[in-house]
């Protein structure tokens, strides 16, 4: 792991150095506080991975408190990897994006408490550059036509730098496994978009 | 472009979830859950269940849990309801053991879940504690149609032990809903029992996020005995985690 900005911030917000995993730890024990330091940390990767699947502003964030909601209710089945409950989060929140439909059910009550930003300016946005939250329409649909596994696997590695160990953990595979599907997912991903790589390797921007 | 979430949205989640949180009631789960940090060599021991390998029982912060009547068998398929009759004086909770008899995702009453493939069929299980309510004599098992179970209920009462006290006045045990000790219980890659100091379990830099990129190098960490000076052990933390699991 390596410290960023925001990690100070982290150690502002809670008093205290610690990492993420005794955050996790004081998370179980019902600290509400280290819960909203963990999503303060993570929450703009989470709507970033929503937002490469789905294309409107509203269902992203839907989404990404939906991933949150899952990573409260479903805490005892969390896995860390690396010390992090990032990879998990990642991985449930593109499932909840391919299942939204779902998703939106079970937390309607919830959702419709919290505050909404004016009418997205999506469309003026899709005028300017032909993007819907910085992704490209062609992109967002080549991802969604992935194989569940692929799509985590790109997910994790090309847009969200995770190490190939971590996600192949996280994904329950073996590195080399996860080395070979990626690199197959990789190329099915040039041939369906063309220039690739310079054009997505951190689609919905960097950190 | 950077794509972040909106700061109303996300001042307004972030409220909705601390009260989430907040008004979550507290559940006990006993043993056997692992905090994968240094996957493979050494192991953190955050329940009982593991305390027999450090030679003590229970483990200085673990669940005690003292059965106050017969246990109670029951099956199902898909969602059921075990009967355990009337609940005897001082019970706190129902101590149920789900075993999956077929592949299937299988629910406690406060969402506890067990989720088992088709090779765990028969002996994939779990044991938790269900908080008792007043006048509660029942508890229910959520399945999927077609998911078949097994559960051995039993009013018991739960409590949680006190965490040690070293001559130099550090706690030690085994985390629990209190927290985390200043001593945290591990097994040492020489499958030897000790402590680590929890502090040193963040690194040698404070890092607070998993940026995602690649983990540092391996720490290792000496593993002591409670009195937090004699090395009997180590323990490594950040190895590659090849075999952990984590599916959602």
């Amino acid at each position: 792991m390596k410290p960023d900005g925001r990690a100070r911030t982290l150690q502002d917000v809670t008093g205290d150095e610690v990492g993420e995993a005794a955050l996790w730890a004081r998370s179980l024990s019902g600290d509400a506080e280290a819960f909203a330091a963990i999503f303060d940390g993570h929450r703009d990767r989470v709507f970033r991975q929503a937002a490469r699947l789905v294309e409107a502003r509203d269902e992203a964030e839907d989404i990404a408190a939906a991933a949150f909601l899952e990573l409260w209710r479903r805490r005892q089945d969390v896995r860390l990897v690396s010390g992090s409950v990032l990879p998990w989060l990642l991985v449930t929140t593109s499932n909840l994006a391919r299942n939204a439909v779902r998703a939106r059910r079970r937390y309607r009550t919830f959702l419709a408490r919290l505050p909404r930003q004016e009418p997205a300016p999506d469309a003026a946005t899709i005028a300017m550059d032909g993007t819907v939250l910085g992704i490209q329409p062609e992109l967002r649909a080549a991802l969604r036509s992935l194989p569940e596994q692929d799509l985590h696997l790109l997910s994790l590695v090309a847009f969200e730098d995770l190490s190939l160990a971590d996600a192949a953990a996280v994904l329950n595979i073996t590195p080399s496994a996860a080395k070979s599907r990626l690199h197959r997912v990789r190329e099915r991903m040039r041939a369906q978009l063309g220039d690739y790589e310079a054009t997505t390797t951190a689609p919905g921007g960097s950190r | 472009m950077t794509v972040r979430m909106d700061e109303a949205f996300a001042a307004g989640l972030r409220a909705a979830l601390v009260e989430h949180v907040e008004t979550t009631p507290a559940r006990r789960r006993r043993t056997r859950w692992q905090v994968t940090l240094g996957v493979g060599v050494g192991v953190l021991l955050v329940g009982g269940g593991v305390a027999v390998a450090a030679g003590v029982l229970p483990l200085p912060g673990a669940d005690v849990v003292t059965p106050l009547a017969s246990s109670v068998t029951g099956t199902g398929t898909g969602t059921g309801t075990v009967e355990l009759g009337t609940p005897p004086a001082g019970a706190t909770s129902i101590d149920i053991k789900v075993t999956c008899l077929t592949a299937g995702r299988f629910f406690t009453a406060d969402g506890a879940s067990l989720e088992c493939s088709a090779a765990d069929a028969g002996h994939g299980s779990m044991d938790w504690q269900v908080p008792l309510q007043v006048g509660q004599h029942t508890t229910v098992i959520r399945a999927g149609s077609g998911e078949r179970w097994r559960a051995v209920a039993t009013y018991s009462h739960v409590t949680t032990t006190e965490w040690g006290i070293n001559a130099d006045g550090l706690t030690y045990g085994i985390m629990n809903d209190k927290g985390i000790p200043d001593l945290l219980a591990v097994i040492a890659t020489n499958d030897r029992a000790g402590y680590v100091y929890s502090r040193d379990l963040q690194g040698p830099e404070p890092t607070g996020l998993q940026t995602g990129a690649s983990t540092s190098k391996p720490i290792q960490l000496p593993v002591y005995t409670s009195d937090g000076h004699t090395v009997i052990g180590e323990f490594i933390t950040n190895e590659a985690p090849g075999t952990a699991r984590a599916m959602p």
